[in-house]
């Protein structure tokens, strides 16, 4: 796993400094998280912060969750493998999420319903079966998407700090994740928001640093030209068919969406605001920040591919003769880059606020998936319920077995595609059915049960995107490469795409010929309302 | 269609526009949490009152 660049003359400025500078960081933003618990009195404080979330905070809260330390990670990966072009995402991201705040798209109905997640919503619309179904896929699909965070976050501590042994650094995470058990478990959401906010401060101004510091160091007319010898006009023009391609930005102006109003974690925050007026204005600003968690990291990928491809003994171990990397040398392309051009001190901020980035991800995700479990899966069957108090101690277990889990995976799973195209398919599986039942739940009155178990069951065809799943099912999927003339795996963006337009038509014909007999509860209320 | 020149001014115009960003979200998060906080206390405090 460890190429030792030390080896190459390239020397970490990271130093005894910096240690310092993230042990006591990470140390005071663990005190703090565990300081919070005196706040927290019931489980919709633990879950959703008792629903008092106003813009400025959820906005800070909204932002340094999705800007964690993984996005940093696979994001600069994709702007290594594909320059400029890669820009497109980021600049989906943020129409999508400014749509979504300017309409209120999908989040408004649903803060309006006060629900804390959404299979809360898939029972009140669809019935109870459909929630547990609906909890089970969003967990299975939460906790597959979020297993690969571990490994790249170790791949960056590796990258800045200049490790190359495997077992410090996996010692050096599992220390990170119990720390992130210890106050999530403790504080739940109230931790959560405020770390958030502590991170998005020192990450934000780190990151816009950064971005001036690489372009003084390497100039911009000398990027753009790297990338121009490089890549050539693929690197640029997110259409051409030798970069991205049309059905690739297709997929990505729906991940977008997905990101912004379909996945819990997001969706979590609007369920936490005061009212739909902080819904509508945190979607509207977060789009800036929607656009940038991707944009800036795009921008340090392209740095490290511009510094990498200018040193002839880095391009030799990065790059091979078609200018390729593999995906484990390209997810360190952007860390060792880091290591190379910030000084000593700034490079220990900066790696402290993106372990803290690491962090503020990984307690907002185990929240989210260990809510979901707890009050979608298991809830349900009791019939006078849970109290307040049974409900935080299953979260709290459930949270530490998917650390467990995690760590695991993380460490198991060989990575053979970019990062960023693995999170989007296994998020895929929960975020097409997921999607097509919000959207068609909520807008179209004739949206049935059994319309809805189908979109949710289509979604599992996305695993079909993966690479691992493409190799195990190659015999099955030889004769369709060879009707349209696929050379190696089939694009995940493709796949999404076709996955998607089945679950809709699924949603649709199943709703229609086997239309729900009665009105249920939902209408009813929003009838009332 | 210039792509090299659209994605310049895209970035320099992104990374403004987050920076002003980041400076509102700053200071305005930072009343936010202390009149969360109060909010917190206050509902905690009339919790036991209620169940009284």
């Amino acid at each position: 796993m460890g190429t030792d660049f030390a080896k190459l003359g390239f020397s970490t400025s990271f130093t005894v400094l910096d240690w310092c500078i993230v042990i006591g960081y990470l140390i005071a933003v663990v005190g703090i998280g565990v300081y919070i618990r005196k706040y927290v009195a019931s489980a919709t404080d633990f879950m959703v912060a008792g629903r008092g979330l106003k813009t400025f905070l959820a906005i800070a809260t909204m932002i340094g969750t999705e800007l964690g330390l993984v996005t940093v990670m696979y994001s600069s990966q994709k702007g290594f493998t594909g320059g400029f072009a890669a820009f497109h995402i980021a600049f989906a991201a943020a129409i999508v999420t400014l749509f979504v705040g300017v309409s209120g798209f999908i989040v408004v109905p649903l803060r309006r319903l006060n629900v804390m997640t959404i299979p809360e919503f898939y029972e009140k619309r669809f019935g109870r079966d459909v929630r547990i179904l609906g909890g089970v896929i969003l967990a299975f699909s939460g906790i597959l998407n979020m297993g690969l965070f571990l490994k790249a976050g170790s791949l960056f501590v590796m990258g800045v700090t200049g490790m190359a042994s495997e077992v410090h650094l996996k010692i050096v995470m599992t220390v990170l994740l119990c720390m992130v058990l210890l106050y999530t478990t403790l504080g739940g959401m109230v931790s959560v928001v405020v770390l958030d906010y502590i991170q998005f401060v020192v990450l934000s101004f780190g990151l816009v640093f950064a971005s001036i510091l690489s372009i003084r160091y390497l100039g911009w007319t000398n990027i753009v030209d790297t990338v121009t010898m490089e890549m050539g006009e693929s690197g640029f023009n997110p259409f051409h068919e030798a970069g991205f391609g049309w059905s690739y930005v297709l997929w990505m102006f729906f991940m977008g969406l997905v990101s912004c109003a379909v996945w819990q974690t997001a969706v979590i925050r609007a369920c936490s605001a005061k009212d739909t007026a902080t819904v509508r204005k945190m979607y509207t600003l977060s789009s800036v920040g929607f656009l940038i968690r991707f944009l800036i990291p795009y921008f340090f990928g392209i740095c490290a591919l511009v510094f990498i491809a200018n040193t002839p003994s880095l391009r030799a171990v990065f790059l091979s003769a078609e200018g390729k990397a593999n995906p484990d040398l390209s997810l360190r392309a952007m860390p060792f880059y880091l290591s190379q051009i910030l000084p000593t001190g700034i490079i220990g901020i900066v790696t402290a606020g993106m372990l803290a980035a690491f962090m503020s991800t990984h307690d907002s995700y185990l929240l989210c998936w260990s809510s979901v479990l707890t009050q979608d899966v298991v809830a349900p069957w009791f019939k006078k319920g849970l109290s307040s108090s049974a409900r935080m101690l299953l979260t709290r277990v459930f949270i530490v077995a998917i650390g467990i889990f995690i760590l695991v995976w993380g460490l198991w799973y060989p990575l053979k595609q970019d990062l960023w195209d693995y999170m989007a398919i296994s998020g895929a599986i929960y975020s097409i059915g997921g999607f097509t039942l919000l959207a068609f739940g909520l807008y179209w009155k004739r949206a049935s049960r059994t319309g809805a178990y189908l979109a949710l069951f289509s979604g599992f065809l996305a695993l079909l995107g993966l690479s691992k799943v493409q190799e195990l099912c190659a015999p099955m999927l030889a004769p369709i490469k060879s009707r349209f003339g696929i050379e190696g795996d089939i694009p995940s963006a493709v796949i999404g795409l076709i996955v998607l337009a089945l679950a809709i038509v699924l949603m649709v014909v199943g709703s229609l010929l086997l239309p729900d007999e009665k009105l249920n509860r939902y209408h009813a209320e929003r009838e009332e309302s | 269609m210039d792509w090299a020149k659209i994605w310049t001014f895209f970035f320099f115009l992104s990374l403004s526009a987050f920076t002003a960003l980041a400076v509102i979200v700053t200071i305005g998060g930072f009343f936010d949490i202390r009149s969360l906080f109060r909010d917190l206390s206050q509902a905690k405090e009339q919790q036991p009152r209620r169940s009284e």
